[in-house]
């Protein structure tokens, strides 16, 4: 006679078998999706061709490593015990992210930047990089030139990163240890005093004052400023706008500090997929709120960055301060454009010079890591088209002076007075 | 498709079983047979049109063997019956080797070399080629009778547990089991556990130490680019990290076939097939000899039986039976790849084995178990090392490393879990050593389970299972933060 124990755990085997082939046909388990981006794998076409050459048993396997039921909660699962166990994660081992001895997390760029070596992966020697940073310091300033008729005001915002403010938890002994060399943050803000390009100089500011403020600039385990951080630097470049266009705009001040342990500031930490969070810190958070004042100037503001932005208009209320605050992604994606907020376009659908001229500041907000590709061809294009523009008007000047030298009005150019924009 | 991969683990397997068990037991060798042409043809569609035909031609070939009564017709058609594997296999495995050699010595004489396009090995041809012979010699011999049934023939040589690994079944093993079998519920939950076992093994610590040893000696194929950088790593190695990672390789392989026949033989378990053990603890030998007892046993009876006796053995004479021996080890190296540093590997092996012989085995008695045992250890060790390494100089100058005694740079990749998984490693080798390893040993793989005994054995089982998976497929994402621009 059979055994029922045994005939009960071949049967709880073959469910289990089928259980994740169950689950990716219905999906009867609620499961939350992986961190981060990976490339997708297409369902695999069939075909006898495909069969016969091996292709398509190739694709099916590729696919179905990556749609099988209960990946999500498995990997973690993994993850976490290798965690636990040997303090492994396979996002380290690939140097996605470096993982310190006191569990701070970084990306592998901050530690080049770190150790003077980021720029310099992006150019051929260092004499080509500082050619190409003298190149960017000469058309901002060519650019900020040719926009004060437009009372349009260029100005750089240096951005600290993550390496410059927290250098005592960078990794140790990994491989970039280069000969030191200017980075592209020290060569920007020497060249830019020089040269009188309008900049602020946030990561100064930031080294200054890491000992002396009781909340984290940066996060453990995160790679952008904190909440704090990013409000903190509003205030400061709101000041400094007001400074550069000496008028009166409209101030933020901040609410109490308070903890939240729950959801960090942990995009680098959440590539690592684990069931339970890195202790840590708890993140000390804020909030902002703007200064009703009619009499304040609400300027348009446009800005050209990397990712750092996005904490400042996460947390800070810059639709109050300004009027209008399009975001230039890298000079690549548009967000929070005038014509229509919820839809993000591409800057190839914009008239950029038009917008350009119609802002009141244009900010370049690039964090150090980033720098070494600052307006990453904004600049370029740009001055293309104001150099163009400048042309066209010299040119409609030249032939109205030969038509009507009698008539000095008609020579006047066309620059629109500060108070249409004000 | 191999045994650990997500199209293997959580789709064809659950699927065959479930069909097999379904369907009525006079029909499940065709079930068997029709998924084990599927899992071959999804590795290698391109051959199974060949592999079909060559099993039709021996099958009627055999027993038209055994049907005349003319002897010399007989050996006729049992020669022919053993050259379509046999002549499969020099084509598709040796052709290259072939081509390679004959263009070298047609290099010295100053001729143009001979043209020739590059032949697609087709897995498990080394496995499935020494099975058809042993069927063909096994009824030659009139030990079994032939096979009633083309289909049944087809099963023995394509049954997916053992194509692409093995074990080598032998013919006479598996004869009656083909015609008839049973298998009852603690054989299928202990053919899951000891399937498990072997996933295990192989995921869990080859893969893990595999990984960092690939990046040490490069991947098993080098191309041109990368052979000069493992080169030049291999001409700098430290002799700390030389020893490492030949220690590391010697427990990766064992544990890649070891836990690929253990999963063959508890995939055949649950079917109620009676596999032949492959492994039994081969690091704990005490000499060379002893260690082709316990390393791969089907096939070191396969060349006992079918090549060593055939050529005379020791019957001949001592001087014959050192070269009989030499021989077969030469022949049991090219068969694990057709290159000359499996030769060399096989050449070493059967030097060793003569060594033995002749005072080496004498020796190794008297010095006691534990320093014949680490002696014979770090002699498979070291070479082991022209089995990793394709190149003879490149293995040559690695093995001159290990004794250079230049301990200047501690270069291996290793972390806490390879280090962790190399200790687990190591502590399973030599486990049967000891008195109550051995009781462990033979608890686990060999005692039937009380009830309650299976109860916590399947809950470790299902655990270790799902590890595996999570593991096989873990590993392999590693997602970017966000897309960088």
């Amino acid at each position: 006679m059979k055994s029922p124990t045994k005939v009960i755990l071949f049967a709880l085997t073959a469910v289990l078998l089928f259980a994740s082939m169950l689950q990716q046909a219905t999906g009867f388990v609620p499961v939350k999706e992986l961190n981060g981006v990976t490339e997708a794998v297409a369902k695999p076409k069939a075909s006898f061709a495909a069969l016969l050459d091996g292709s398509l048993q190739d694709s099916t396997e590729a696919y179905l490593q990556q749609h099988y039921g209960f990946r999500e909660p498995l990997t973690r699962f993994y993850n976490q015990t290798e965690w636990a166990l040997f303090r492994y994660s396979q996002v380290a081992e690939d140097q996605r992210i470096f993982i310190t001895r006191d569990n701070w997390i970084f990306e592998p760029w901050t530690v080049e930047e770190y150790y003077q070596g980021h720029a310099y992966q992006h150019a051929k020697d260092s004499a080509e990089m500082a050619e190409k940073l003298e190149a960017e310091a000469q058309r901002l300033l060519e650019i900020q030139k040719l926009l004060e008729p437009y009372n349009t005001r260029l100005f750089v915002a240096l951005l600290p990163g993550k390496e410059l403010v927290c250098g005592e938890h960078m990794p140790k002994n990994t491989q970039y240890f280069f000969d030191k060399k200017i980075t592209a943050y020290d060569f920007y803000r020497k060249r830019f005093k020089e040269l009188g390009v309008n900049h602020i100089d946030l990561g100064e500011w930031f080294v200054q004052m890491k000992d002396t403020v009781s909340y984290p600039l940066f996060p453990q385990t995160g790679t952008h400023w904190s909440n704090l951080a990013a409000i903190y630097s509003t205030d400061t470049l709101i000041r400094y706008m007001e400074w550069l266009a000496d008028t009166n705009m409209v101030n933020i001040t901040t609410g109490d500090v308070f903890q939240r342990t729950l959801k960090p500031d942990a995009d680098l930490e959440s590539l690592m997929n684990l069931i339970w969070p890195i202790q840590k810190r708890p993140n000390l958070l804020t909030t902002a709120h703007y200064d009703y004042d009619t009499t304040a100037w609400r300027p348009r503001l446009i800005t050209v960055g990397d990712s750092f932005y996005w904490n400042i208009l996460n947390f800070t209320p810059v639709w109050d301060v300004f009027e209008s605050v399009p975001y230039w992604y890298y000079f690549s994606t548009v967000y929070f454009d005038d014509d229509d907020l919820s839809v993000c376009k591409k800057i190839s659908d914009l008239d950029v010079l038009q917008e350009v001229i119609d802002a009141d500041f244009v900010m370049l907000a690039y964090s150090t890591v980033s720098l070494y590709k600052m307006s990453n061809g904004f600049s370029e294009y740009l001055l293309k088209e104001l150099e163009q523009k400048q042309n066209e008007i010299n040119n409609r000047h030249e032939t109205a002076r030969h038509e009507t030298r009698d008539f000095e009005q008609v020579s006047r150019p066309e620059v629109p007075s500060p108070e249409s924009k004000n | 498709m191999v045994f650990s991969s997500n199209v293997f683990l959580l789709y064809f397997m659950p699927a065959f079983f479930l069909v097999y068990f379904l369907m009525p037991k006079k029909t499940r060798n065709y079930v068997l047979l029709l998924a084990s042409l599927i899992f071959y043809a999804w590795g290698a569609p391109e051959f199974i049109i060949q592999l079909l035909v060559s099993l039709v031609a021996n099958f009627f070939l055999v027993k038209w063997m055994c049907t005349t009564q003319d002897t010399r017709k007989r050996k006729w058609l049992c020669g022919i019956s053993i050259a379509i594997p046999l002549g499969l296999l020099l084509v598709y495995k040796y052709g290259n080797f072939t081509m390679q050699n004959l263009n070298a010595i047609i290099g010295l004489t100053g001729h143009a070399p001979l043209s020739w396009r590059r032949i697609m090995l087709p897995i498990g041809i080394s496995f499935f080629s020494f099975q058809s012979v042993t069927y063909t010699l096994d009824t030659y011999r009139g030990v079994n009778q032939p096979l009633k049934k083309l289909s049944d023939y087809m099963l023995y040589i394509t049954m997916f547990p053992q194509l692409i690994a093995g074990p080598i079944v032998r013919y006479c093993d598996v004869a009656d089991q083909i015609r008839m079998r049973e298998s009852s519920m603690a054989d299928r939950l202990q053919g899951f556990y000891r399937f498990v076992i072997g996933l295990a093994k192989k995921i869990l610590i080859a893969d893990v130490i595999g990984l960092r040893v690939d990046q040490m000696l490069g991947a098993a194929d080098l191309s041109a680019g990368a052979f000069s950088e493992v080169a030049a790593r291999i001409a700098t190695l430290d002799t700390g990290t030389a020893w490492l990672v030949a220690l590391a390789y010697t427990f990766q392989i064992y544990f890649d076939f070891a836990g690929y026949s253990d999963m063959a033989i508890g995939l055949g378990r649950i079917m109620g097939f009676k596999f032949p053990e492959n492994f039994d603890n081969p690091y704990t030998s005490r000499s060379i000899t002893e260690f082709w007892r316990r390393w791969h046993k089907t096939l070191g009876a396969f060349i006992m039986n079918y090549l060593y006796i055939p050529l005379g053995g020791n019957r001949k004479g001592t001087g014959r039976m050192y070269l009989n021996l030499w021989l077969c080890f030469l022949l049991s190296g090219l068969w694990h790849g057709a290159a000359w540093n499996f030769v060399v590997w096989g050449a070493l092996h059967g030097l060793f084995i003569c060594l033995d012989k002749l005072f080496l085995g004498k020796v190794m008695k008297k010095i006691g178990t534990v320093p014949s045992v680490i002696l014979t250890f770090l002699t498979v060790c070291v070479i082991w090392v022209f089995f990793r390494i394709e190149n003879i100089g490149l293995a040559w100058t690695f093995v001159t490393r290990m004794f250079a005694f230049d301990f200047s740079g501690f270069a291996f990749a290793g972390n806490a879990q390879v280090y962790t998984t190399m200790a687990i490693a190591a502590f399973f080798s030599f486990l049967t050593l000891t008195g109550w390893g051995k009781k462990l040993e033979q608890k686990v793989y060999y005692t039937d389970y009380s009830d309650r005994n299976h109860i916590w054995i399947w809950i470790i089982a299902i655990l270790v299972f799902i590890f595996c998976v999570a593991a096989l497929n873990a590993t392999s994402f590693s997602p970017f933060i966000y897309f960088r621009f």
